[in-house]
């Protein structure tokens, strides 16, 4: 008991305490990351296709039905919460880029029908069609895990932006700006006489 | 009266918070006083903790098995018509749940731990107690104030939302307690390894006591990385089994060092070494399974896994990290010197150094596997761009070093303790290693081509052969001495030396296992074809010929119904029907994969989309070997609980201690 304790000191130490300390300052810094901007492998690539049908009609659109535009794809379910709070931006969103070469477009993701009809009868229909993917497997070939998720694909069919979680207005306004697809029109204006006319109309 | 039940629950959870508090005050108490009666007290309070908690738990799975949408975490993941099995499952389905598993699973070993070890660890026990205690005291305060499964909506909604889908599978059901399971457990050893410190002990009291601790920590965890594998394997559908994601990782890291531990205890039970490298491994080990849960709940790194990411609980994680690893690495820097024994390792060619050389690739594999992990978050930090560390990193850096940790499984076990010199194993390992260059040389001629699959092959077959002969002179050995038939020889050998023989069994499991994941990364066969009636698609040593496509209608569905004819070279036929299907109730289409399993690998096929007149794309995979990982698996789990059979020795507290 009444042995005298001594720290011998011994370059481990020096190296543990080093390691932990950076350790934990950098979980520290990831932690005051924002963690809604999560980049994913896919960013760059071209978006996988696909052929499903919607939601609301028996008719399967494609992914690729919409090229020349920019697509907004979000992936949601009637049983998540965070698809509740950002319903309304979506509708509202939805409304503002009317007439802009920007195709919003949902994915209602292992989800029922009856579920996911009487969500949106609720809280508002999209003004734009969902496709069905009841078992998930798009969402695999988006890696979607939580929901809801949602992705900017250009003109091109190219993903640039993926945001993870509550859409605002503001990061959809800054992801469609990343698309490039309203810029697009102004350079096609000056290009194609056509347009021209529709614009001085 | 629901609403009561899960009240209960939650002024259990509650009382048990005081209680982990009293549980540590009164163990101090005991000490400072130098009074037993504190400490029977403390450990009241922990086999109480025990079962305050289990009905806790209990409160909340009655609730999904009554639907009691009241309480808010039941009516997030379940609804009404949720199997009864998912529903009892749907405890771990999400954050707050899962902690409370984990909780269960420390204050149930924790009550174990108490009862086992009472009498023969009095010295011991008011540290363990403290321990364990305050560990329960930072997840009870996380639980009730941070996460708290008790919450009431009211009125209750009418019914639940759902469990998330991809936990709706057996697989996955079981994935998540067998791992918690392997990395609470190693909270015990932890705790007798902070005793140790902190009473200066440096004998092999500690590592003796918690090795049944260990290795079924190891075995649980093990199982439960195995798990996941299997249930990405069979239901996801991408032919894969590991894919090098950070929460796969997560769980990976405890995995090696804790695997080092489990060698390296073995020098100091035996030969009084490696003191401080073995309470720095567990206190690492248990840190990292802390650090599992950190990254998994913190959404600090980006992952297929990332559940509903909050930093205010991953604040509180790390906050917690940091303080259990202050005081137990200050404790190891303390107090650490005083547990060094006399004994150093002496001959580089011994049994000791063997365990050293094994516990260095451990630990540099943990190393890598972390940075790995790390280095895109330290790069985004650093300079704001965001990079991912890709599969083909990991797979070159640790294939290396998992050759040497088979080759030292090999040679390990077969060299003796203290000495050994090159001249004798040139002789023991002659045999073994001729073997193993023919194996190799034959497999590069059969088309193993890459230098670390022909490598692999070759020390597979090394390790195979050296362990035989060994098991094989001994039981001829024993049949000379006692004149018995080699089964009686080799029954009684293993019978008295369960933790040879159990380290026998799992190491032939590891090589078995290891035999599907070579198979399985070398000689992948993978297309993405589009198919018309009658085209034909080699895969493996398959000829799949694809026939048709026809819908079908099946009880409370309709399917698009793919037909393919596979034909192997010795004339073996057999039809294969990957399909797609559309529940029209539920408006959900379902691709279910179709696979010819064997010994020999497995033909996967998966639909793709369909492009009319017949024309279907269809993903063809041939992955060898594959049932070998799962056989292998269980092969370890024998050899593990065989191991097991053998109790720990009784080491009561030497007199002289107990007297000081």
């Amino acid at each position: 008991m009444a042995e005298q304790t001594q720290i011998v000191i011994r370059w481990w130490h020096f190296a543990l305490i080093g390691v932990m300390i950076l350790m934990f300052v950098m979980f520290a810094a990831g932690l005051g990351r924002d963690t809604r901007f999560i980049p994913s492998p896919l960013i760059g690539k071209p978006a996988y296709d696909f052929k499903l049908k919607q939601l609301r009609a028996d008719k399967e659109i494609s992914l690729s039905d919409f090229k020349g535009t920019a697509v907004v794809l979000n992936f949601w379910a009637s049983w998540c919460v965070a698809c509740r709070d950002e319903h309304h931006v979506l509708l509202e969103s939805a409304k503002k880029y009317t007439g802009k070469p920007v195709q919003f477009l949902g994915v209602n993701s292992k989800d029922t029908k009856k579920a996911a009809i009487g969500f949106m009868e609720q809280r508002g229909f999209f003004p734009y069609p969902s496709v069905v993917d009841g078992q998930g497997r798009l969402g695999l070939e988006y890696g979607v895990y939580g929901m809801p998720e949602t992705f900017f694909i250009n003109e091109k069919g190219i993903i640039v932006a993926k945001h993870i979680g509550a859409l605002t207005p503001e990061i959809v306004e800054k992801n469609i700006g990343l698309t490039g697809a309203l810029e697009q029109r102004a350079v096609s204006i000056s290009d194609d006489a056509s347009s021209k006319k529709e614009v001085r109309q | 009266m629901n609403g009561s039940l899960i009240e209960i629950g939650l002024g259990a959870t509650s009382i048990a918070l005081v209680l982990s508090v009293a549980a540590v005050v009164l163990s101090f108490l005991s000490l400072q006083r130098g009074a037993p009666a504190f400490l029977h007290s403390a450990r009241h309070a922990m086999i109480l903790n025990a079962l305050l908690i289990t009905l806790g738990c209990f409160t909340i799975v009655w609730s999904f098995v009554i639907k009691d949408f009241s309480v808010l975490y039941v009516a997030q993941n379940s609804n009404s018509q949720l199997p009864l099995l998912y529903r009892l499952t749907a405890l771990w389905g999400a954050h707050e749940g899962s902690l409370m598993l984990w909780l269960w699973f420390l204050a149930s070993f924790t009550a174990i731990a108490v009862l086992v070890h009472w009498k023969s660890h009095p010295l011991s026990m008011p540290y363990v107690i403290m321990t364990l205690a305050g560990l329960q005291f930072g997840f009870l305060v996380f639980i009730l104030f941070l996460s708290n499964p008790f919450i009431e909506v009211h009125p209750a909604m009418p019914d639940g939302r759902d469990l998330n889908p991809l936990l709706q599978d057996p697989g996955l059901a079981f994935h998540p307690p067998t791992l918690y399971m392997g990395y609470v457990a190693f909270s015990v050893p932890f705790a007798f390894a902070i005793a140790a410190l902190a009473r200066g002990q440096s004998g092999r009291e500690w590592v003796v006591t918690t090795r049944r601790w260990t290795l079924f920590a190891w075995v649980a965890l093990t199982s439960g990385i195995l798990l996941g594998g299997y249930w990405a394997y069979y239901e996801l559908g991408w032919g894969g089994y590991w894919a090098w994601d950070p929460v796969e990782n997560a769980s990976l890291m405890p995995w090696l060092t804790g695997t080092a531990f489990l060698h390296s205890i073995m020098a100091q039970d035996q030969r009084n070494l490696f003191q401080t490298w073995n309470v720095f491994l567990i206190i690492t080990t248990f840190g990292l399974s802390l650090l599992g849960t950190f990254l998994v709940r913190s959404g600090v790194l980006t992952s297929v896994h990332s559940f509903a990411a909050d930093p205010g609980r991953g604040a509180y994680i790390l906050g917690f990290l940091i303080v259990v690893s202050v005081i137990s690495y200050g404790l190891l820097i303390w107090r650490g010197n005083r547990l060094v024994g006399p004994h150093k390792v002496s001959n580089l060619v011994s049994r000791e150094s063997a365990l050293l050389y094994n516990n260095l690739m451990f630990v540099a594999a943990a190393v890598i596997v972390l940075t790995g992990t790390l280095y895109p978050l330290a790069i985004e930090i650093l300079t704001g761009e965001r990079v991912s560390v890709a599969a083909p990193y990991f797979n070159k850096v640790m294939a290396p070093l998992m050759l040497g940790i088979v080759l030292l499984m090999g040679l390990g076990p077969l060299i003796p303790w203290r000495k050994s010199n090159f001249a004798k194993l040139r002789k023991q390992f002659a045999l073994p290693a001729g073997l193993a260059v023919a194996i190799a040389i034959i497999a590069y001629f059969l088309g193993a081509t890459d230098i670390i699959a022909m490598l692999a092959i070759g020390l597979i077959g090394f390790v195979f052969a050296a362990t035989m002969m060994d098991i094989i002179a001994a039981v001829k050995a024993n049949m000379r001495v006692t004149e018995r038939s080699w089964s009686r020889s080799l029954s009684s050998l293993a019978m008295n030396n369960q933790r040879r023989y159990g380290g026998f069994i799992v190491h032939l499991g590891t090589l078995v296992l290891i035999i599907g994941v070579v198979g399985s990364a070398f000689f992948k066969e993978e297309a993405t074809v589009t198919l018309k009636p009658g085209d034909q698609v080699i895969s493996g040593p398959y000829v799949l010929t694809y026939k048709a496509i026809t819908p079908q209608k099946g009880p409370n569905y309709t399917e698009r119904m793919a037909f393919f004819e596979w034909k192997k070279d010795d004339g073996t036929t057999g039809t294969l029907t990957p399909s797609k299907r559309h529940y029209p109730v539920t408006s959900t289409v379902t691709t279910e994969a179709s696979i010819l399993s064997t010994m020999l690998g497995d033909l996967y096929v998966v639909l793709g989309n369909e492009h009319g007149k017949e024309e279907v794309t269809t993903r063809v995979f041939w992955n060898p070997l594959v049932n070998w990982i799962w056989i292998g698996w269980l092969i370890v789990l024998l050899g593990v609980f065989f191991a097991m059979t053998k109790k720990a020795p009784k080491i009561v507290t030497q007199p002289k201690e107990a007297l000081a």
